[in-house]
């Protein structure tokens, strides 16, 4: 665990204005050894994160992985058992007002009063948030118009589509213009449609509001669309951070489609046996192959040529989000399993 | 803190106001007021206006009433889940909390206020010999009986619903706990010595109203004021179970 910086001025680091704390920063977020335990179980196992400011940040991992709980420490909702955090310069222990002052939040529910209106739900988090009549009517107004539900601002929530709760929800994270939102799992729970028109409503309004998005999401196709930087926990232990392309590529082997006329179950047998491949998985009218460390794809195609397979087509297969985090999870697994 | 408990009740209004469709909510507060303002003091005649003993009508009522509301407003946030979503807010634990609590004793004690002036006039209507009503010190000293059994209630809410699993959980704890205040002071009552129970006895039907009133409304006060540091100490992020 690498220990924070503690200077005269507090511990500088995750800084979201850059200046607040004197040492500027673009990190939103950090977090050093945090741990969270509940009684008989580790939720949260000494976590270090760095999310960038300005970034749409995906926190990944499996039901039970620790994801509420690590969103519920930054809030200061709850105290971690040890280990520290910085949410936009300020510790989550003894200063979270400051953070929740700063940040909006769509929890795992979408938390709307759902006796009220859509617009009646939005005054209620401005005045929380002490925005003046005027700046309330209007910035509701803005983002209803935004997220197409201005013709339903007079409804009772509570006969909506989840789709559209979930909508209203991330607009009223953003009424007082946060420097940060958490997003706890916003598309859990609805049809594609719905759910990609909540993805494009996030990714519109988090690039025209320029904030910083923390989103936890066990949807690793959901993250790879929408994320900058991921970070992937298991067992509240983080296991791996970066680019959703990085983390794809980190945990899988190259691979490379090949297809054409002859990937008879012989010819699929003499490639597994290939010092250059490592799998091969039979597809339409081809194959899928992983290629072993140091393979040359040059090498495979010439044998291919030779023993008589009409290729028509040879292509790199990139490694997605969702083959790196399996992979990840694999690999933890394995272990586990071998000692069961 | 006072613009944000004014937001917080503002919050548990509104959401009282909406709990069902208007007219529901209307006819549930006529039929409060025809009971509570009409048809009690019709029964009990001139004894709603200057029978000692119905200050106690007026601290039980509101603190039995008060306990669904306030049971509503936490273990039914919580059952709702939004209770979380106003705890990541900046509003801070004060606010909410007495925020709610108010809200709660502000509703009863409004409805029960509303039936003072209905009960006058109903007395007035159906008993002959009038005009009957009560002395400004009197009325005064019930609608503080109202306030103090109304708080206490809504105390002793707050307190049982952080705790509960669920709205109904809530209420039937506090159900039961209401019904205690009555039954154990019966109880005690038969243990003491029979000196003090007819003394006792001659001052609830004899004693002056207001006196009384008075009385019992700092005695809900001294209940109170502990519950609601209980309720205090409780209520803060960290110590409420979120789910």
């Amino acid at each position: 665990m690498e220990e924070p910086h503690i200077g005269p001025i507090g511990i500088g680091a995750a800084d979201g204005e850059g200046s607040e704390r004197g040492a500027p920063s673009r990190i939103a977020i950090r977090t050093w050894g945090l741990t969270h335990d509940f009684p008989g179980v580790r939720a949260l196992d000494e976590l270090d994160l760095s999310v960038p400011r300005g970034s749409i940040f995906g926190f990944l991992g499996r039901n039970g992985a620790g994801k509420t709980t690590t969103l519920r420490v930054l809030l200061g909702l709850i105290t971690p058992t040890a280990g520290q955090a910085l949410v936009l310069g300020h510790d989550p222990r003894t200063e979270s007002v400051h953070i929740r002052r700063r940040c909006g939040v769509l929890l795992e529910h979408s938390g709307l009063l759902e006796r009220l209106t859509a617009l009646d739900n939005l005054d209620l988090y401005g005045r929380i948030f002490r925005l003046p009549r005027a700046v309330r009517q209007a910035r509701s107004e803005e983002l209803l118009r935004r997220i197409g539900l201005w013709e339903r601002r007079e409804d009772p929530v509570h006969g909506w589509s989840r789709g559209m709760r979930q909508r209203l929800a991330i607009a009223r994270a953003l009424i007082h213009r946060p420097s940060l939102i958490f997003l706890d799992e916003p598309t859990a729970g609805l049809d594609p449609v719905s759910a990609q028109d909540v993805r494009e409503d996030l990714l519109r309004l988090a690039a025209r509001e320029r904030v910083t998005v923390f989103l936890t999401t066990h949807n690793l196709a959901e993250a790879e669309r929408l994320c900058d930087r991921v970070a992937v926990v298991r067992r509240g232990r983080l296991l791996s951070t970066g680019a959703p392309d990085e983390i794809g590529a980190r945990y899988t082997r190259p691979q490379i489609r090949v297809r054409g006329e002859g990937f008879s179950e012989n010819v699929l047998s003499l490639l597994a046996e290939r010092p250059e491949v490592h799998a091969v998985e039979r597809e339409n009218r081809g194959a899928l192959v992983s290629l072993a460390d140091e393979a040359r794809v040059s090498s495979l195609v010439t044998f291919l040529v030779r023993i008589g397979v009409g290729l028509e087509e040879v292509s790199p297969v990139g490694s997605s989000l969702e083959d790196g985090v399996l992979s990840l999870f694999r690999d933890e697994d394995a272990p586990v399993r071998a000692a069961g | 803190m006072a613009r944000d408990l004014w937001i917080v009740l503002c919050k548990e209004w509104r959401e009282l106001r909406s709990s069902d469709s208007g007219w529901v909510t209307l006819s549930t507060l006529l039929a409060f007021l025809a009971i509570v303002g009409g048809f009690v003091p019709w029964q009990l005649g001139r004894v709603w206006i200057d029978g000692p003993w119905v200050a106690l009508i007026w601290a039980w009522m509101p603190m039995f009433l008060v306990t669904t509301v306030t049971a509503d407003s936490v273990a039914g946030e919580r059952e709702r889940r939004t209770l979380e979503t106003l705890l990541a807010t900046r509003l801070s634990d004060s606010a909410i909390l007495w925020g709610k609590w108010l809200a709660g004793v502000t509703w009863i004690w409004c409805a029960m206020a509303l039936c003072l002036p209905i009960g006058i006039l109903t007395v007035n209507l159906t008993v002959e010999g009038g005009p009957y009503l009560p002395t400004l010190g009197q009325a005064a000293g019930v609608l503080a009986v109202a306030f103090t059994g109304g708080g206490l209630g809504a105390a002793a809410g707050v307190v049982v619903s952080m705790r509960a699993e669920s709205v109904r959980h809530a209420q039937q704890v506090l159900a039961i706990g209401v019904l205690l205040l009555v039954l154990v002071p019966v109880g005690v009552l038969r243990l003491l010595p029979r000196r003090w129970t007819l003394g006792l006895v001659d001052m609830l039907a004899y004693g002056s109203p207001a006196r009384l009133a008075w009385g019992l409304a700092a005695l809900l006060l001294l209940l109170g004021l502990p519950v609601l540091a209980v309720a205090r100490t409780r209520f803060r992020r960290g110590r409420i179970p979120l789910s």
